[in-house]
């Protein structure tokens, strides 16, 4: 088996990112700033765990809407928890998410209604959850200040909590790409019917697809409420749209089994440039919005042009009515 | 001969189960009404009814128009909270510029119907309706807050509008409105071939498309009757309230999609009716309001609604599957 890499779609998205920057820098020469590079990351930081969270049940074939929702959740156990120390408060605000993940996969797996449907509830009840916590339903300050100044720290470019989901996303790559369970869960996404076909397990996917995608969220809630000190609970609403956006941008297919997480990666910094490049042209927040919206409806375009079931189908058509013409002679 | 006879008794079992389903609800709403009334005295007021059933009437006309989205198959949409708050600036725009009411009203209403389909045509090529809507509501609020700059728009009409105060024999015009729809959308889905036809696509669309339906003509025409539906809420809420701003809509698609999922149409198409989504909009909107009474904090009434929609997913799955197999 010859595994290729660096793909032509992986490399022309690569290019994209290139180009944008360049043209970014150009109109603006602060944009390539060592503190504008660095904040790019730190967008990156929270967008690319939750887009690789989302785009690991993309690549099962099913989504999890919850996700934001779910980060707010973590953010405010976080918070509380921030007397035990850093490093356990954002575990244990992920062991939360990871319990609940692994809940909510094992119900869609076991009873198969559709994720799309069931996360609609789950985002509706978890968010509830997150103003069930805080009473006063505002934000919720931490009470040790101090200790978000070490995930602001800088290193270079990065700081402890980019380089955290560098870190995440890479064992995700490899979790994926070379570990047993994670091989099935790709076979699983590719080909459901085939996978049934060889006996693959049909729920183990599912809940480990959920289980990542929660407690992704929840470490990028955990870790982002911790660095700005405070948690609210109506925060990371449009955390889904950005998530969703970037595994799209960076490849990954909402047909399931097709995808890389140096994809996500490409596609988190693809929209993470943008959205900073338009808010460095001095464009409110809103316009940011706007631009994540259509970019998102191109990507669903371009996606189904290219490699949607039906699109494939529609070309295999077309073959074999030019094969039928050719071998049939004319009345 | 086993399977001539279970392909007779199916059709009338569904149909059984289908009434089952709306006496269930309808005496859900019996039994909530009861019991808000003993515990809420002032919940069965007639100005707590009539605002209660004003708001019924918002979520229902919504989610009325996303039942015909839900039934082809194509699960819901994310973008009507979106297209109501854009048609209600747009509105209320107009209003504010003069214009006679009709055009106000008309020419608003023509722009949902393009958003819907656009929309419409997205999904109708194949692609994922809930990511479609999700990436075109985005745009939509982010296009409603350019024009708006994020400020108030006042419609500036000097006498309340009679669409939205009037209460003809003692009912909201809304209500009334809300009532027609309704009607009509039950004729059009059982006596018209559209509605056969958006029922046929989600209850099995290779077969409808084998069948020489046109398929992509009714999916997009479900997404128009959403979007103008949506459409129409933001109207009704100019009127009744003279101005407009983004953040009118808020929670009003999570209120839309909990009244279609808890009225029991199929997730996965093709079963289902826009009476039994009427009456899962009047169980959320009376359960929104008893708690509304009863103090509840907003995380609260979250909670319970999020159980009740994932309940009812979950309990509808269950039925539907012990019938299948």
């Amino acid at each position: 088996m010859t595994y290729k890499f660096f793909t032509p779609s992986l490399l022309s998205r690569i290019g994209i990112l290139l180009f944008l920057w360049l043209a970014f820098t150009a109109l603006s020469p602060n944009f390539s700033s060592f503190s504008n590079v660095y904040s790019v990351f730190e967008g990156f930081a929270i967008a690319g765990l939750v887009a690789a969270g989302v785009g690991t049940t993309m690549l099962v074939g099913e989504l999890d809407l919850s996700v934001g929702s779910v980060a707010a959740v973590a953010g405010i156990i976080a918070v509380q928890c921030t007397g035990f120390g850093l490093v356990p408060a954002v575990l244990i605000a992920s062991a939360v998410a990871l319990v609940y993940g692994l809940a909510q996969g094992w119900i869609i797996a076991r009873t198969g209604i559709n994720s799309l449907v069931f996360t609609i509830a789950t985002l509706i009840l978890v968010r509830g959850v997150a103003f069930a916590m805080t009473p006063t339903a505002v934000l919720m300050p931490m009470d040790r200040i101090g200790m978000s100044d070490f995930l602001i720290f800088r290193l270079f470019i990065f700081s402890p909590f980019s380089l955290t989901t560098i870190c995440v996303i890479t064992a995700l790559g490899l979790f994926l790409g070379y570990a047993r369970w994670g091989r099935e869960m790709m076979a699983f996404g590719g080909a459901r019917n085939e996978a049934r076909a060889a006996g693959l397990n049909m729920r183990r996917p599912i809940i480990i697809a959920f289980a990542i995608s929660a407690t992704l969220a929840g470490l990028a809630g955990s870790l982002a409420s911790i660095k700005s000190a405070s948690a609210a609970p109506f925060s990371y609403e449009g955390m889904l749209l950005t998530g969703v956006t970037a595994a799209l941008v960076g490849g990954v297919s909402l047909y399931g089994g097709k995808g890389t997480m140096f994809g996500v990666v490409i596609g988190v910094l693809i929209l993470r440039v943008l959205t900073a490049g338009i808010a460095s042209r001095g464009a409110a927040v809103y316009v940011e919005y706007l631009a994540t919206g259509v970019i998102l409806l191109l990507v669903l375009v371009v996606e189904f042009t290219t490699e949607s079931p039906q699109r494939r189908a529609w070309s295999e058509r077309r073959a074999f009515e030019r094969q039928l013409a050719a071998v049939s002679v004319p009345a | 001969m086993s399977t001539i006879v279970e392909t007779a008794a199916k059709p009338r079992l569904i149909m059984s189960r289908a009434k089952a389903f709306n006496v269930a609800l309808a005496v859900g709403v019996v039994v909530v009404l009861i019991v808000s009334g003993l515990t809420q005295p002032e919940f069965l007021s007639v100005d707590n009814l009539v605002a209660t059933v004003r708001a019924a009437a918002l979520i229902g006309i919504a989610a009325v128009g996303m039942t015909f989205i839900t039934l082809t198959g194509n699960f819901v949409s994310l973008s009507t909270e979106q297209t109501a708050v854009i048609t209600a600036i747009l509105c209320a725009m107009a209003l504010g510029a003069g214009w006679p009411m009709w055009a106000a009203v008309v020419v608003p209403l023509a722009v949902a119907m393009v958003i819907g389909a656009l929309q419409g045509i997205f999904v109708a090529l194949g692609l994922n309706s809930i990511i479609t809507t999700l990436g075109a509501g985005a745009a939509i609020f982010g296009i409603a807050n350019v024009i708006t700059d994020s400020k108030t728009i006042q419609a500036r009409v000097p006498d309340p509008m009679w669409l939205g105060t009037a209460r003809p024999l003692g009912i909201p015009v809304q209500v009334w409105i809300f009532v027609v729809l309704v009607l009509i959308t039950m004729v059009v889905l059982r006596k018209t071939s559209f509605g056969r036809t958006v029922k046929m696509i989600g209850s099995n669309s290779n077969t409808a498309r084998s069948s020489g339906l046109r398929i992509t003509r009714a999916v997009v025409a479900s997404f128009i009757i959403a979007s103008v539906f949506a459409g129409i809420c933001g109207v009704l809420l100019v009127a009744q309230v003279n101005q407009a701003k983004t953040l009118n809509f808020t929670g009003f698609n999570i209120d839309v999609v909990a009244a279609v999922l808890v009225g029991g149409t199929a997730i996965q198409g093709g079963e289902g009716s826009t009476l039994r989504t009427a009456l899962g909009a009047i169980v959320i909107a009376m359960l929104t309001n008893y708690m509304l009474l009863a103090q509840y904090e907003y995380g609260t009434r979250l909670i319970i609604t999020g159980f009740v929609v994932g309940g009812a997913v979950i309990a509808f799955n269950w039925v539907r599957g012990k019938s299948s197999s």
